[in-house]
């Protein structure tokens, strides 16, 4: 029973674990984004514009902006867009936070190509980068992304490749619950230096293959089952209410805007 | 790798998306016909894959971590048409969704991950599958194909944002989309693809094919596939050559002497009159022509040479099992 009390000499190596935090991070962030499509209500005007509507805007107005020029119209559209985004409910400061890193970054890319041209005419890139950013981030957070695929097929997007896309979002919600917990038990059972950080970290992401053939076989019974006979149909609702015109109103100044400046 | 809206004009972005339509309804139109009902929801559940393996940060040297795109991954795990339909799934939620990459670019992104890089990576490791014949050499293969299939696909975006200078200016000259011309976007994309990214998308690719092939050896692809595509492949870069005359100065080792001269101030003796031969098209043009006809005509010259060569070899080693 000596050996109980003797005091260990064990002190174990300092390791990096960032890669694990980092990963850890990005699979809850991509986890809740997709959680929180079951908590969107229909109230407020962002919330209640019909989802194909604001699809179909959010491509017109990326298209208008990538085609201007005029640093005022972007600035105004950038301002406009933070005065919706500040409306929004509870999640506007991740949109902003989202946006002006996407800012900081790609003025960061532009910035050294102020000394091949001498002209500071390229960072108007960065003020389109972070209205792109605004304008993705807004449909993304008010409206459920089931009805954004659906509105895809307004743009001639085959049924099959909506079904396809209807399964990626749930499943990456699914896998990625299943990776993270790998990464857990690893991080929780490491003690000191974790070595072969790549053949670990390739084993959980081959598991995860393994499993999603699984979970795809179990899926197609549990389809057939249910009466799938290969056909999936999505209808698009076109109905519009009073908060689809006042939306229609704004797109269109917004727009005309960009011929006015 | 993914594009941002804004860094590539709206006409590129069309063209990119034009070019990756054909390439789609090929690959739906093969999946119908090789993937049976039953294996449908793999689609879906590959496009989640796919888009997972981006999330997984791998521990660089110096502390910092950097992800795989893992389409060739995907391409060795599901077969190249459906890794091509997977990726683009899992692009489109990335822009739709996330905000990663651009919708307008969307069509540039997808030919450049969905399309070039897991085509490219197949071809590349079941071509070197044949001369690996173990299971190291399998190893190595995938390790490669990763590696090449994600500098290709760089390259490709290094050309995409290179170009943009060149062909859209404003009326004082200035660019109006991505700033930087073919030689600054192509060296600050390849090198460090090739240092680091590359390196990581091999290991990736190659550890996780090891072990789904030991853990489960049925789930991995077997599928013959036409290299018609390859061909299509290696046309298009045909039809790409000519932007070699927008990059300046030559490539390394094909200097003429005047270059040596300036390169080391004199010229090697061994040199002074020995190094040029009398080519059939010299200088890659063919006289009486534009220079870009010129240049697509001895590049197709050049891959049919190539053609032959391996269609001899081939010949040669097959009466030799004969």
């Amino acid at each position: 029973m000596d050996w109980l009390f003797k005091e260990d000499d064990f002190t174990p190596k300092k390791d990096k674990d960032t890669f694990a935090d980092k990963t850890v991070k990005a699979l809850l962030s991509a986890a809740s984004n997709i959680r929180r499509q079951d908590f969107i209500e229909k109230k407020g005007f962002l919330y209640s514009v019909n989802p194909a509507l604001k699809l179909l805007s959010v491509f017109v107005l990326i298209f208008f902006i990538s085609l201007s020029k005029n640093i005022f119209f972007l600035l105004s559209l950038d301002s406009l867009l933070i005065i919706c985004t500040l409306l929004l409910k509870n999640s506007s400061g991740k949109v902003l936070y989202f946006s002006f890193a996407a800012f900081a970054f790609s003025l960061l890319m532009v910035f050294p190509s102020v000394f091949i041209y001498k002209s500071f005419s390229s960072l108007i890139i960065p003020v389109k980068v972070f209205a792109d950013i605004v304008i993705v981030n807004i449909l993304s957070i008010t409206t459920r992304w089931k009805d954004i695929t659906k509105s895809l097929k307004l743009i001639y997007v085959p049924d099959i490749f909506i079904f396809i896309l209807d399964i990626a979002i749930i499943y990456i919600y699914v896998l990625g619950d299943l990776a993270l917990n790998m990464i857990y038990a690893l991080k929780i059972r490491t003690i000191g230096k974790l070595d072969k950080k790549y053949s670990l970290l390739s084993n959980i992401i081959g598991n995860v293959f393994i499993q999603s053939k699984l979970m795809s076989d179990e899926m197609y019974s549990a389809m057939e089952l249910r009466g799938f006979t290969g056909e999936y149909k999505r209808e698009v609702n076109f109905k519009l209410n009073i908060y689809d015109f006042i939306f229609i109103l704004v797109i269109i100044f917004m727009i005309s805007s960009y011929f006015f400046f | 790798m993914h594009i941002p809206d804004n860094y590539l004009s709206p006409s590129t972005c069309a063209v990119f998306g034009a070019a990756m339509i054909p390439a789609w309804r090929r690959a739906v139109k093969k999946i119908k016909d090789e993937i049976p009902r039953k294996k449908m929801p793999m689609l879906g559940i590959g496009a989640a894959f796919s888009f997972l393996i981006m999330m997984f940060n791998l521990p660089l040297p110096g502390g910092t971590t950097g992800h795989a795109v893992g389409a060739v991954l995907v391409a060795i795990l599901l077969g190249p048409y459906s890794a091509c339909i997977a990726v683009t799934a899992a692009l489109l939620v990335q822009a739709l969704f996330f905000g990663d990459g651009g919708i307008l670019a969307f069509g540039a992104n997808c030919f450049n991950m969905a399309f070039i890089m897991p085509f490219s990576g197949y071809y590349i490791f079941s071509i070197l599958k044949k001369y690996f014949k173990n299971e190291k050499g399998e190893y190595i293969a995938s390790f490669i194909a990763g590696y090449i299939g994600l500098n290709i696909a760089a390259f490709f975006a290094a050309v995409e944002f290179g170009i943009q200078p060149a062909l859209f200016k404003d009326a004082a000259g200035l660019p109006l989309y991505c700033p930087y011309p073919l030689s600054v976007s192509i060296p600050a994309m390849m090198i460090p693809h090739l240092l680091v990214a590359g390196v990581v998308e091999g290991l990736v690719t190659s550890l996780v094919y090891a072990y789904v092939k030991k853990v489960s050896l049925d789930t991995v692809y077997e599928g013959s596939v036409s290299y018609k595509p390859l061909y299509i492949l290696i046309a298009t870069m045909v039809i790409l050559c000519p932007l070699g005359l927008l990059a300046q100065g030559t490539a390394w080792g094909e200097w003429g002497a005047e270059e040596v001269v300036s390169l080391l101030g004199y010229v090697p003796k061994g040199m002074e009159k020995g190094i040029s031969f009398n080519s059939l098209m010299p200088d890659y043009t063919v006289s009486g022509l534009s220079e870009t006809l010129g240049y697509i005509i001895s590049a197709v010259a050049g891959i049919a040479i190539i053609f032959l060569i391996f269609k001899l070899v081939n010949m040669k080693s097959l009466k030799h099992e004969k």
